[in-house]
């Protein structure tokens, strides 16, 4: 297949913009300096339309196959974003940089698509916002849960932040929990703390050495 | 130069019609000696049970340290994990799978058809007989 | 349960992560690695709870890996030590409230030492161990 050569964040944001036009919703990059020599590593954030998000992350491959880290989910009170973090151009060196691609999913009608048939490996973290999230994606092959035990009661998505989250009697505050007191005696009794025989120890040489 | 009396008699002994029947009842067992057998069977649990005697014996019966380590997993029962034996020649089922996809959908299982198949062939064989002869 | 002498020199350990986020297990592994060469006592990991005397348990219990830590316990064949590193198994550490967790890892299973830290440094899982010889030298003294 062939591969594009290096593209600069620019370059990508103007390929989008072009090819997508009002699509896209905001399009930013955004710039830091790693390491002692303020090296140049970039972000690019696109936001785009539920119904581009497929078209857009095949451009991305088309271009080169990139690496998605992560699929990260947001909850902003009347939508749910969904960001889906990719790292492009592995391989040349300081030259790899993340492309995240937005998009938001109003509470109303909290269905995206799944991205599996581009990306196998998506599986995992798509699963994890279906349970965490309560968002529907359609089409995803395996719609298990994946990181919540089963007996977890169905209707309660921890990571919202509406009614829908964890409510506080479902929190268990383990700092306030205490050593067991039903254990049995050690076998044996701890040894005496250190303070108490050396402030003895001093107390002797006291009186040892006062008469001298 | 006389033979021995004794190779004399065995030579006149082996003469004997149906010596093949009892001839093996005259070399002895063999490696099949049935107190030789024995003996090393007894041998053999004699050193089992002195290495079986070096184990830890102070174990508590029956809990989870009898059972194997799957990650903590529960064991399941050995008639879920259970592999039938036909599994054993995949390799070949694979390798001839062009031969099966044609061949097993025309076992069909209906009578009529393997009937027919047999006057078919039988009538395709008694032709070639007819005109090779 | 009969200690013998070899007991106190080589101590075998396995490791278990009941959901930790493996900052413990990095320095486990850390405490292993030559710098502090704990193998020159003959302590090394091994792969299966059945061949360990010591049991290093890690991570706050998630609710799925609660029966499994236990399952994992009871398969550690006497005499045991465990040893509970990281404060998520002690009081939950970050998660100290959370919606996910059985509880500390002595509510499902006996700790014999305590190391806390997130994560505690290598030293400090040596000082554990040290504790932990102490206190097995103590049970031996008083058979």
């Amino acid at each position: 297949m062939n591969e594009t050569p290096h593209l600069s964040p620019q370059e990508i944001v103007d390929l989008y913009k072009t090819e997508f036009g009002t699509g896209i919703q905001d399009a930013r990059i955004t710039e830091r300096g790693e390491g002692v020599r303020k090296t140049k590593g970039y972000n690019v954030w696109i936001r785009v339309d539920r119904a581009l998000l497929k078209p857009a992350i095949k451009k991305l491959i088309d271009m080169r196959f990139p690496h998605l880290a992560v699929i990260a989910g947001n909850d902003l009170g009347t939508e749910i974003e969904l960001l889906y973090i990719f790292s492009v151009f592995y391989g040349t060196k300081f030259g790899e940089y993340m492309v995240t691609i937005g998009i938001r999913l109003p509470k109303t009608d909290l269905t995206v698509p799944t991205i599996t048939d581009l990306i196998p490996g998506a599986l995992i973290s798509e699963r994890e916002k279906q349970e965490f999230f309560g968002i529907t994606v359609t089409g995803i092959p395996d719609g298990r849960r994946l990181f919540i035990p089963d007996e977890f009661p169905q209707g309660v998505y921890p990571w919202r932040k509406d009614e829908t989250g964890i409510k506080p009697e479902m929190v268990r505050e383990l700092w306030a929990i205490g050593r067991p007191k039903d254990r049995p005696a050690p076998p044996v009794p701890e040894k005496k703390p250190l303070q108490e025989e050396s402030a003895a120890e001093g107390k002797k040489e006291k009186t040892g050495g006062a008469p001298e | 130069m006389h033979l021995p009396t004794r190779v004399v008699i065995l030579h006149q002994y082996w003469e004997v019609p149906d010596m093949d029947l009892i001839a093996p009842l005259l070399t002895g067992y063999g490696v099949w000696a049935p107190v030789a057998w024995l003996v090393a069977f007894v041998a053999a649990v004699i050193v089992v049970y002195l290495l079986w005697k070096t184990g830890e014996s102070s174990y508590k019966k029956g809990t989870e340290l009898e059972r194997p380590y799957l990650s903590g997993n529960v064991e399941p029962e050995k008639g879920a994990v259970h592999i039938r034996a036909s599994n054993l020649y995949w390799g070949f089922l694979q390798a001839l799978k062009g031969y099966y996809d044609v061949l097993v959908p025309v076992h069909t299982g209906i009578l009529s058809d393997y009937m027919i198949w047999f006057v078919a062939v039988t009538a395709l064989v008694l032709v070639i007989v007819g005109v090779l002869s | 349960m009969k200690l013998t002498k070899s007991f106190n020199r080589s101590l075998w350990v396995f490791h278990l992560n009941t959901g930790s986020c493996n900052g413990c297990e990095i320095e486990i592994v850390a405490t292993i690695c030559p710098r502090y060469d704990p193998e020159r006592f003959g302590m090394k990991l091994v792969g299966s709870p059945k061949h360990a005397d010591v049991l290093l348990v890690t991570g706050p219990v998630t609710k799925k890996m609660a029966a499994k830590a236990r399952r994992v316990y009871e398969q550690v064949p006497d005499p045991k030590v465990v040893m509970c590193i990281g404060t998520c198994g002690q009081s939950g550490g970050v998660f100290y409230d959370s919606y996910n967790l059985d509880g500390p890892i002595d509510q499902v299973l006996p700790v014999d030492v305590y190391v806390p830290g997130c994560p505690p440094r290598p030293e400090a899982i040596i000082y554990g161990v040290v504790k932990a010889q102490e206190k097995l030298e103590r049970l031996e003294a008083a058979q």
